[in-house]
């Protein structure tokens, strides 16, 4: 459909016609309140993603990436600079993006089909058939069948669908990804990764995708993401060039090791790419 | 020698006698043991023995019938009040007195305890008084409900609610606190509103929390309609505790003691049944 990692074009601001999924962050930092004046989680952050795009982001833990994603969703207003959806600045938590959380989050009073619906149940959103976008959304992350469970019944992995199932329904421009696979075994990691790219083939939403996982950064993404120890900036940003449609046999290829080993270099190196852990401006 | 020994033992254990007698003891033994294991039968056994043992100390004389009361006793007793109607009259102002003050306090317990879950200004307004009022027992502002209310049916509720309301509230209080923080995380990112959020987050995964509470609440409930019966005069099974009391009559006494036993008891399986229920979906 779309010819893979075409770097994003560097859309003017205050170009009339920005595209829905298109996210702007513009000098964003977040800092937590605290005793000693508070710490800051992020500074300086400037990123473009362009509508339709898989990025990732990476870094070692604690560096704020969650943090950042907060900031998108608008759960968590940035202390300085600006985020921008689809050309509107983000405020507060709007029906344009969906978050998809590690710990999924699902109401456990609620059985598969009502956690998937809750977003609609909440916004009822006009001319939309709930009962009939969440049966679609059920089917299309292959729980169909299950409707009817409570997420106690449910395994990690499906538990995890439920959560991606009711992001989508929402039917969001963004889709935010909180480290989604990360309280998932190994095996089931990689399934999903594989599944959430033919889920987006079909569903094509700018993806913003946080983890710690070097692998599952190369393998989803268009681009990744490489921040710096906290407070985080963007260290990198490096461009997957991989063929899509992706699949188990791209991760044994010497394009893909080579990626490998240059986010592991960024990441773990013995050589920081920044002396003193310190951004080097 | 091993060998030996090997080839003697068999025989004696396939002996015929013991083998048909066998079959009958373990059976009796299997039915003992069904019946130590279900619940309701090791109950209703404790109960049998404690009766048996009470009616057999009486008769022996080990202890003075005057002061223990006997079963056969309690029962002539109990057949006495029925037949006169004098239980039902005060079993029926007691119920009064339980379900009015259960049902004030539910109604009051239940949103203030959601709102001091809710809202810290209003927790920590109110939190203070009602940790003093939890430890403070009741019987201690009996006084001064009395001049509150006066010597009437309204002061044995009142009691009631006292007793009641504070389990309700400080056990729905920590229903909301302890709402898992990524659900409301949740909540709020698909947009929901305040108002949404209360509704469709915290009570409902609170209300296993609510449902404990209530039951907390009707055992305290109980108490507090039958200690103000006793202490002032407003009628009621616990005003015919007292009354028995006064003259020595130890009969009635255990027969009153146990039908308010068996009340309880019966509701408190009913609330749990119904706590079971609603928390089903807690089992992760």
């Amino acid at each position: 459909m779309r010819p893979a990692a075409v770097p994003p074009a560097q859309q003017p601001a205050g170009g009339g016609a920005v595209q829905p999924g298109h996210v702007r962050l513009d000098d964003v930092e977040m800092s937590y309140p605290g005793s000693d004046g508070g710490s800051v989680a992020v500074e300086r952050v400037d990123l473009e993603i362009a509508h339709g795009e898989f990025v990732t982001v990476v870094g070692p833990s604690g560096c704020g990436k969650s943090t950042l994603l907060l900031a998108i969703d608008g759960l968590m207003p940035p202390t300085r600079g600006s985020i921008e959806v689809g050309g509107r600045p983000v405020s507060a938590p709007g029906v344009d993006r969906a978050m998809v959380f590690q710990e999924f989050g699902l109401l456990p009073w609620r059985n598969v089909l009502a956690n998937v619906s809750f977003g609609l149940d909440l916004n009822k959103p006009a001319g939309v058939d709930r009962k009939q976008r969440a049966r679609e959304l059920v089917e299309l992350v292959g729980l169909k069948g299950y409707e009817d469970h409570h997420p106690h019944q449910l395994s990690g992995g499906m538990r995890q669908r439920v959560g991606i199932a009711r992001a989508l329904a929402m039917d969001p421009e963004v889709l935010l990804m909180d480290e989604p696979f990360g309280a998932l075994d190994a095996q089931t990691r990689e399934l999903m990764a594989s599944e959430l790219l033919q889920i987006w083939s079909l569903q094509r939403k700018t993806v913003v995708f946080v983890t710690h996982g070097i692998d599952e950064a190369i393998f989803l993404a268009d681009r990744v993401v490489v921040l710096s120890p906290g407070p985080a900036h963007v260290q990198e940003v490096i461009e997957i060039d991989l063929p899509r449609p992706r699949t188990e046999e791209v991760r044994s290829s010497p394009e893909y090791a080579a990626y490998r080993e240059r986010l592991s270099a960024l990441l773990f190196g013995r050589v920081p790419a920044t002396p003193h852990g310190r951004p080097a401006r | 020698m091993t060998t030996s020994a090997q080839t003697a033992s068999p025989p004696s254990r396939a002996l015929p006698g013991p083998a048909t007698a066998q079959p009958r003891a373990s059976a009796s033994r299997r039915a003992l043991s069904a019946l130590l294991r279900s619940r309701l039968g090791v109950g209703t056994l404790a109960i049998v023995v404690a009766v048996g043992v009470w009616q057999l100390v009486g008769a022996l004389d080990l202890i003075s019938v005057e002061e223990i009361g006997s079963p056969s006793g309690a029962v002539s007793a109990g057949w006495e009040l029925i037949t006169t109607g004098q239980f039902f009259t005060a079993a029926l102002v007691s119920l009064e007195g339980f379900a009015l003050g259960m049902a004030i306090s539910v109604l009051a317990g239940v949103p203030l305890g959601l709102a001091m879950g809710w809202n810290t200004v209003v927790r920590r307004s109110t939190e203070p008084v009602l940790t003093a009022l939890y430890v403070t027992p009741y019987l201690a502002l009996l006084p001064l409900l009395l001049v509150l209310f006066g010597i009437g049916r309204s002061l044995s509720v009142a009691v009631a609610v006292f007793a009641a309301v504070i389990p309700i509230v400080i056990n729905v209080m920590a229903g909301i606190a302890a709402v898992d923080p990524v659900l409301i995380r949740v909540g709020r990112s698909l947009g929901a509103s305040p108002l949404q959020l209360f509704s469709r987050v915290l009570v409902p995964a609170a209300v296993p929390s609510i449902a404990i509470g209530v039951r907390l609440g009707v055992g305290r409930a109980i108490l507090g309609v039958i200690v103000a019966e006793m202490y002032v005069t407003v009628g009621g099974l616990g005003q015919l505790v007292t009354l028995y009391g006064s003259t020595y009559r130890i009969d009635y006494i255990v027969f009153l003691v146990l039908v308010i036993g068996l009340f309880g008891y019966l509701l408190s399986v009913l609330m749990a049944q119904l706590e079971t229920r609603l928390s089903k979906w807690r089992s992760q």
